[in-house]
């Protein structure tokens, strides 16, 4: 079919896959054990009335599902609710810690990709050898090592060896920012010109970003050397050389772009990884992003919150898969049928 | 590969069994809060004066076992539902397909944390939270071999001569199924691992006093600034030894599964 | 195969060009929205003092609605409520801060007349005056918020005339004096809430304080600057304060050592204590916050063995206060001698009749009550939320009441779980709201969550309390408060553990850190000495 209706049907797709995500959510918190009210004046004099007052005020006194309905109908106008915990809108909660998360997985995908790929087209070439052994298994290794722990342990290692580099938050306290732009302090640093700003910056991403970026690249390059092995075994490769293509041109014209497109598809497809990896990275180094916001919402029961964060994390997700499933469309028309 | 794996797994299996046999306490707090290792605690006390030694050693039994019980749901509840899925097709065939890939773009901790909340603590709820997480794995799989191979010649003549839904499914078309799975479960037991532990360290995890790699590890996490390397590293290394014992088996598995697969392709 | 090579490589460059044009487009409307914008004004020439914290969730900086402790001590700062905690170890008598003088209460108690000081202007110049205070009052009932219900015993507010007002009280409540010294009781300036709009205002306050705000990055840190017209003199600030948020009591500390902290004002860790109090360059000073860590005993839980209360006695006798004071909170957490503690206030050690410590004694009562092999009993409590000692402690009582048989399953709850009374026996922390001793006493009657949660319905406890606030009478109220503790001593429904006491952590180049009670914090104090 034309690209153009293959890609409204793709689109349309997102929605009931992020309509069935809330309503498992939903149901989800409202059978959890727990009032975000109590929670939240649970530790007050407030009296039960008083308790019973703001339930009637948030709402929580409908039948539920009246309340699913209030939601649902809020998400399409783009009304997220409002926090129960915190009294402000949720849609404004996550704003403010959107940029933090975006920070972190950029980055740490802008190390993870060159150096996962790099390692894996470097492991293919010289496949079977010690090289390759080596990068394998250091990759392989550095898969098995969970996210918090290689965080918790470079933590360890900066405090023992007395290291310059910050071990938690986002930047210094003696860094009082004039103009917060756009969040992304690395590129309020560079807007605002301001030098120290961004080494700042820059040293308290570090540790985070190594963190998570290592583990992502670890995934990459198995699939990378898989990949690249896989297409220098098939037929066309053999004819190029015979052809009497150097080596090298073999490869970079023949081979990796053949190579790259499912690379990067699977690239694409890791971002549910990533998400979880950012997770745990920003509760090691105390990252107030939306993964923190995440987990303390999940304590307090906040279910507006919760629904708030898992939608934006499937918006996340679906969207990513939506532009590569389109990059390949638009690049292989078999898959449009 | 694999036998690299199976060795490793060997000897943290040992750890455990030692601590079994000579009986080993994880919960008495008797000792000298806060010692680094030493040759009568050879990693150490923790902030409770609990030896660590027993701590870490006991923790194998039950993230193994949690790990275990997550990757039993997953692969059962996923293959059944993705065969039956497969099979019938058509409109079920759609909506749980729909239904398993909105759960798929939700990162798998995530779904183990909203249900760890609700179920509570406990080595069966922690591996069902965990597992449940899984399933849509499992069920893309055995979905995409069973759509694969309903319209092979076999099935039709199997179909013809009268076999009935249940043997069609489970005895002619999963047994195509198995080798993928075989591969999975064994990196899902090292995935499983991790998760336990991520659980743990956000709180979530087994009720303490269970000694539990990842609960260890979070407590621990407040003791680095006072200089108490140990309670954060050893649960840390065991968690990493275990997870790449099951990883090199499923790698090699999953190579030898490959292989034998190109092989087929090449004989054409 | 070439084709195919050739039409990528075409649209590569296509590609590559599109995307540097659009890069291109981003970063000058960036530079240019940037260069456009306004420098907000910097108070440069004041010292700054940055003040660490890893509490207070700071969304929301309204008085009318800010409840976090973090919130509460800023605000403290920024707005002067009608009566203020005067910053004084121990504590002594509430004082007139924006009152003139203490309140005329009438012959029943339900009308108070307060007279307001003159000559106060808000940080945005405009006066202060009776009627700021009843559109601050209005407002804050109208805002619904849960702060609100503090203030829940006034029914409302006339204007006398300019500098003088009267509360009109639904009940007799001698504790309001003690509520009105919060900041959600504290005045706002009209002019800024008319001008600004709800938004803009949440996110800076204007009030009448010695400090104002003047820039607040969500999630990261708040600036403080001193308010120059503040109408006590002897009270305007000489720094600017920076207010840092951080996640984390480890990255805390560090800050702090480095020197990137020049106060770390909440939460650092037990086991830190020891090496920040031999570091020649920090000194700390003791607050008690007033708060106190306690077992909840539900007394209502189908088939459970807490409904005797013998069993209960057991589980008192049985807790060994010091040992956890000492292993876990290394001494600075001290046993509870009081059933409900209030520092300074009403004291009275109800509790020692259960220690010391009296093994036989538990496994007597067990005995008597028809338990000879001793109970099971579940245990829950949050592992995060009230610092990750919470566990430690939890583990420490389990083995303490395994001596008498008493078998305790543990289990970590969320916090709303926990607040909802599912577990038998819970860690609980508490804190009251202001100083003064209904505060904690509306905790335990029958009409409080609290109460609710554990179950307890008690008529002697809620008479009392209630005995207790309708009086204004110190030498009455002192009597009945005691009798309150003895009877909840009694009832064994909440089982103290230790008193809550807050280090406050500082470089030797800071002076004026001053102890405090609970938010109350007398921040205009600090200074800094540059050599």
């Amino acid at each position: 079919m034309k690209l153009r209706t293959w890609i409204l049907f793709r689109l349309l797709l997102t929605i009931p896959t992020i309509l069935i995500l809330v309503t498992v959510v939903f149901a989800i918190m409202r059978i959890l054990p727990g009032d975000p009210v109590v929670a939240v004046l649970g530790s007050t004099g407030a009296s039960v009335q008083q308790i019973e007052a703001v339930r009637h005020q948030l709402g929580l006194d409908k039948p539920l599902y009246l309340q699913y309905v209030d939601y649902v109908g809020g998400l399409f106008r783009g009304d997220f609710g409002y926090s129960m915990v915190r009294g402000d809108p949720v849609a404004r909660e996550l704003a403010d810690h959107l940029p933090q998360t975006i920070e972190l997985t950029f980055w740490s995908m802008l190390l993870a990709i060159p150096l996962g790929i790099y390692s894996g087209i470097f492991a293919a070439k010289k496949a079977g050898g010690k090289i390759d052994a080596s990068i394998r298994i250091g990759a392989l290794v550095r898969w098995c090592i969970p996210v918090f722990w290689f965080g918790l342990v470079l933590q360890i290692l900066v405090v023992q060896l007395r290291l310059p580099f910050p071990i938690a938050g986002r930047a210094s306290p003696r860094f009082v920012r004039v103009a917060q732009v756009t969040g992304l302090y690395v590129v309020d640093a560079i807007l605002a010109g301001d030098a120290r700003a961004l080494v700042d910056a820059f040293a308290h991403l570090a540790l985070p970003v190594v963190t998570l970026g290592t583990f992502m690249a670890a995934s990459l390059t198995k699939i990378a050397r898989a990949n690249i092995v896989d297409v220098l075994g098939e037929e066309y490769i053999k004819v190029a050389s015979l052809k009497g293509c150097s080596d090298e041109r073999v490869f970079q014209k023949h081979a990796l772009p053949n190579a790259l497109i499912p690379i990067l598809t699977y690239t694409g497809l890791q971002v549910a990884m990533l998400l979880q990896g950012a997770i745990l990275t920003e509760t090691v180094f105390s990252w107030s992003g939306l993964g923190a916001l995440l987990i303390e919402a999940v304590s307090y029961r906040d279910f507006n919150l919760i629904q708030g964060c898992v939608v934006l994390f499937a918006l996340f997700v679906c969207i990513t898969n939506l532009i590569v499933d389109i990059s390949y469309a638009v690049v292989d028309p078999r898959v449009r049928l | 590969m694999i036998i690299a794996g199976t060795i490793i797994i060997v000897i943290v299996l040992a750890f455990d069994v030692y601590a079994h046999i000579v009986g080993l306490d994880p919960l008495v707090t008797g000792y000298q809060t806060l010692s680094p290792p030493s040759i009568e605690h050879v990693m150490g006390t923790d902030q409770l004066g609990r030896d660590l030694f027993s701590r870490v050693s006991l923790g194998t039994t039950f993230s193994l076992l949690v790990a275990f019980i997550s990757v039993i749901i997953s692969v059962s509840v996923g293959s059944i539902i993705g065969a039956l899925s497969g099979f019938f097709g058509g409109r079920i065939g759609q909506a749980t397909s729909l239904l398993f890939d909105a759960l798929y773009a939700l990162p798998s901790l995530l779904i183990a944390i909203l249900i760890a909340t609700m179920i509570g603590p406990g080595v069966v709820n922690t591996g069902l939270a965990i597992g449940i997480g899984y399933m849509p794995q499992y069920f893309r799989i055995v979905r995409g071999i069973i759509l694969s191979i309903k319209e092979r010649p076999f099935i039709e003549s199997a179909r013809a001569i009268g076999a009935g839904h249940g043997t069609l499914i489970f005895h002619h078309m999963m047994p195509y199924a198995i080798p993928s799975i075989i591969a999975i479960m064994t990196l899902n037991m090292g995935s499983g691992i991790v998760e336990v532990s991520s659980l743990g360290f956000l709180g979530l995890g087994l009720p303490p006093p269970t000694p539990e790699w990842g609960t260890d590890l979070g407590r621990g996490r407040d003791l680095i600034t006072a200089g108490a390397w140990w309670p954060s590293t050893f649960p840390g290394l065991a968690i990493v030894i275990s997870v790449l014992g099951f990883t090199l088996i499923g790698e090699g598995l999953d190579e030898i599964f490959r292989a034998t697969s190109t092989r087929k392709k090449e004989t054409f | 195969m070439l084709a195919f090579w050739v039409v990528c490589e075409e649209m590569k460059r296509s590609y590559l060009a599109i995307v540097g044009i659009i890069l291109i487009a981003i970063f000058t409307i960036s530079v240019g929205y940037y260069a456009t914008k306004p420098a907000p004004r910097q108070p440069r020439q004041y010292p700054t003092v940055v003040l660490g914290a890893t509490v207070g969730i700071l969304t929301n900086l309204d008085p009318g609605q800010a409840y976090g402790s973090g919130d509460l001590s800023l605000n403290n700062v920024v707005f002067d409520p009608l009566y203020e905690v005067p910053p004084i170890f121990p504590a002594a008598k509430l004082a007139p801060r924006l009152a003139a003088s203490d309140p005329i209460v009438s012959a029943d108690s339900l009308h108070w007349t307060i007279a307001l000081r003159q000559g106060v202007k808000f940080q945005d110049g405009t006066p202060f005056n009776a009627t700021a205070v009843k559109f601050s009052f209005d407002r804050m009932k109208d805002l619904k918020s849960y702060s609100s219900w503090i203030l829940d015993s006034v029914q409302s507010i006339d204007i006398v005339d300019l500098y003088t007002v009267r509360l009109n009280l639904k009940y007799p409540n001698a504790a309001l004096k003690g509520a009105l010294t919060m900041p959600v009781a504290a005045p706002v300036s009209p002019s800024a809430v008319n001008r600004m709009g709800l938004e803009s205002f949440q996110a800076l306050p204007v009030g009448t304080g010695p400090f104002k705000y003047v820039e607040w990055v969500k999630g990261d840190h708040l600036t403080l600057a001193p308010f120059e017209d503040y109408w006590n003199m002897s009270r305007v600030p000489k720094v600017n304060v920076v207010y840092k948020i951080f996640s984390d009591s480890a990255a805390l500390k560090l800050a702090l050592e480095k020197g990137d902290v020049d106060i770390a004002w909440n939460y650092i860790a037990f086991s830190d204590y020891a090496s920040l109090e031999t570091d020649p360059s920090i000194k700390h000073v003791v607050a008690a916050q007033g708060s106190q860590q306690l077992l909840h005993l539900n007394v209502g839980m189908p088939d459970s063995p807490l409904h005797d209360v013998r069993v209960r006695k057991a589980i008192a006798f049985s807790i060994d206060q010091k040992e956890i004071s000492e292993k876990i909170y290394h001494g600075v957490y001290t046993p509870s001698e009081e059933t409900f503690f209030l520092p300074g206030f009403y004291p009275k050690p109800s509790w020692t009749q259960y220690k010391p410590t009296n093994i036989a004694k538990a496994k007597e009562l067990l005995n008597a009550a028809g338990y000879p092999n001793g109970i099971d009993v579940t245990l829950a409590f949050n592992p995060v939320a009230f610092g990750r000692e919470t566990g430690d402690v939890a583990a420490l009582i389990r083995e303490q009441l395994g001596r008498a048989d008493i078998r305790v399953t543990l289990r970590t709850a969320e916090r709303a779980a926990l607040n909802a009374g599912q577990f038998e026996m819970s860690v609980g922390l508490v804190t009251p709201d202001y100083l003064d001793a209904d505060s904690v006493a509306s905790f335990v009657t029958s009409h409080s969550w609290l109460a609710r949660k554990v179950r307890l319905n008690d008529t002697l406890v809620d008479l009392l309390a209630q005995q207790a606030v309708g009086t204004t009478d110190p030498a009455q109220r002192e009597k009945t408060y005691g009798d309150l503790q003895d009877r909840l001593a009694n009832l064994v429904v909440f089982v103290p553990l230790v008193n809550v006491i807050t280090y406050q952590f500082y470089r030797t180049n800071v002076i004026g850190v001053l102890p405090y009670y609970f938010q109350y914090t007398p921040w205009w104090t600090i200074d800094k000495k540059t050599s």
